[in-house]
């Protein structure tokens, strides 16, 4: 009787959970990139992110004044009213924002807002052995569209902030201009028919550059662009990269080859990347620095296909120290009241 | 036994998946109209004298009136949040200056008048001179226009309009801006 207690009270062990069969896995295909010139599809790249930055919404910005008209759309001096538009700078802040729901007689429209400020500073006597100085930044914040019965002339939603730095004197001339734009920006301005860009672009980049007596790059980020494929396969860059030319070089400095990685995807959202040599320890992932294959300074970097090394590849960027990389002119960042009609 | 439902459904199907805009130019317009306004207002007298001329002296006042209101100072010692009277003295600008169909240009230095209702702080022009800042000016009578070189840029920017009447030259500016004032109300 006892004995029968005991089983009975025995916990019943559950059913065994059926054992599920271990899915097949595919293997990662790798494309095939043999009718690709990767080289060139990097150095399109290169030359596709120079364009991006916060010159491009600025310029669009400047030349649609010419389509404002009294009361369409409204000009705030300052910032408007939280629920005409919730801008994220300080109440007291200066600039002008344009903003409004309008069509004026002619058919242009804007919709939305745009916030803008930016600051001017000349030191120094040209003549003098200081030189002069010229110290300009900007600033953007918008959601908002222009356009007319043709569509969509210039639109941008995001930051977007850039400045200039010039020294000028007498056998000496340094500039550096950086910028960071983190929005997205179309409209037939700004992306004109033959644009490297054709329908705009979405980013976070940070552009750094140098010039005169120092020539340097240095990029950060990421773009997409809504259509136009560079090599005609690939719509986005991803990249941190250091790319020191040969004014100002250090002895240790190498001017062939970029320090840090750029990737490119493909449609079917593959990345490419090829990995140049490391910026700092921190860009080595798994192998102990220094790792002489990787680090030498040979103008090569290694591609990697989902993470499958795929062969050196050597882009010519030398293009960038040709003249490539300008300082924007101050004239630029000159805005005022008076810009308005 | 729980009855089974046979019947359709009249729940109309709900489609949970993100919304994706294929245009994001739309736009829904009207016409936003602001609730304050500000004018700024700009006016003032370059007196040149010497032959040639060698000296400019001269006055300025910038005001801003808020939705059109002019307070009656007299009556209830209000004033304008900007109201700024500027004496200026000028030199005439030496070498080249690139200031674009100018017949003079001048380093003009401007000085906050003692009888100055306001000083600028208050003023929503971000570009009204300070107190003892020396700005390069020229007058082109050709498009009777007083260019500034813009914070010694040497952009000339078309500053104020004016009139050269002999030693006289008398220019103005104004601009409408829509203004924001919070509610006091609203900070409690």
């Amino acid at each position: 009787m006892i004995l029968a207690l005991l089983v009975s009270c025995t916990p019943q062990e559950a059913p065994p959970e059926p054992i599920k069969p271990t899915p097949v896995v595919d293997e990662l295909e790798i494309p095939d990139i043999s009718g690709i010139d990767m080289e060139a599809a990097f150095v399109e790249a290169m030359q596709l992110l120079l364009t991006v930055n916060a010159r491009t919404p600025f310029q669009s910005l400047d030349r649609s004044f010419d389509r404002f008209q009294p009361g369409c759309p409204d000009v705030y001096a300052g910032i408007p009213p939280e629920e005409q538009a919730d801008i994220d700078v300080d109440m007291d802040a200066g600039g002008l924002t344009w903003t409004d729901h309008c069509e004026n007689p002619d058919g242009g429209y804007f919709s939305g807002y745009g916030w803008w400020d930016g600051d001017v500073g000349v030191t120094g006597d040209p003549n003098s052995s200081e030189g002069i100085t010229i110290e300009a930044d900007r600033e953007m914040i918008a959601d908002g569209v222009v356009g007319d019965t043709n569509g969509v002339i210039f639109e941008f939603k995001g930051e977007a902030s850039d400045s200039l730095y010039t020294v000028q004197a007498d056998g000496y001339d340094r500039w550096i201009y950086s910028s960071l734009v983190d929005g997205t920006s179309t409209g037939r301005d700004p992306f004109p028919a033959g644009a490297l860009a054709p329908a705009g672009w979405r980013t976070d980049l940070y552009l750094y550059m140098t010039g005169g007596d120092e020539d340097s790059l240095e990029a950060r980020g990421n773009v997409y662009l809504f259509t136009g494929r560079m090599s005609e396969r690939f719509d986005s860059i991803a990249l941190d990269i250091n790319v020191i030319g040969q004014l100002g070089a250090g002895p240790d400095d190498c001017t062939q080859e970029p320090l840090g990685w750029i990737g490119l995807r493909d449609e079917n959202a593959v990345w490419y990347d090829l990995i140049f040599l490391p910026r700092s320890e921190d860009d080595i992932t798994g192998v102990p620095y220094p790792n002489d294959p990787l680090s030498e300074c040979d103008g090569c970097g290694t591609l990697y296909i989902r993470g499958v090394e795929s062969g050196e590849f050597c882009p010519d960027f030398s293009f960038l120290f040709d003249g490539s990389l300008q300082a924007p002119p101050v004239a630029e960042f000159v805005s005022s009241l008076r810009d308005l009609p | 036994m729980l009855p089974t439902d046979t019947s359709e459904t009249d729940i109309p199907w709900v489609d949970t998946g993100v919304f994706r805009p294929d245009q994001t130019g739309s736009v829904a317009l009207g016409n936003d109209v602001p609730a304050h306004t500000v004018i700024l207002e700009q006016s003032g007298t370059w007196m040149l004298s010497g032959n040639p001329w060698d000296a400019l002296v001269g006055g300025f006042t910038a005001r801003e009136v808020v939705d059109g209101i002019e307070p009656m100072t007299a009556d209830t010692a209000t004033t304008l949040a900007c109201d700024v009277t500027y004496s200026m003295q000028g030199t005439p600008a030496q070498g080249p200056t690139g200031c674009p169909g100018c017949g003079h240009v001048w380093d003009i230095q401007f000085t906050i008048t003692p009888d100055s209702v306001t000083d600028t702080s208050n003023c929503n022009d971000p570009d009204l001179p300070e107190d003892g800042d020396t700005w390069r000016m020229g007058y082109a009578g050709g498009d009777a226009t007083i260019y500034f070189n813009f914070y010694g840029t040497g952009i000339y920017v078309p500053w104020w309009g004016a009139v050269q009447t002999g030693n006289n030259v008398i220019f103005e500016w104004s601009r409408e801006l829509a203004i924001d004032i919070p509610d006091p109300e609203d900070d409690q």
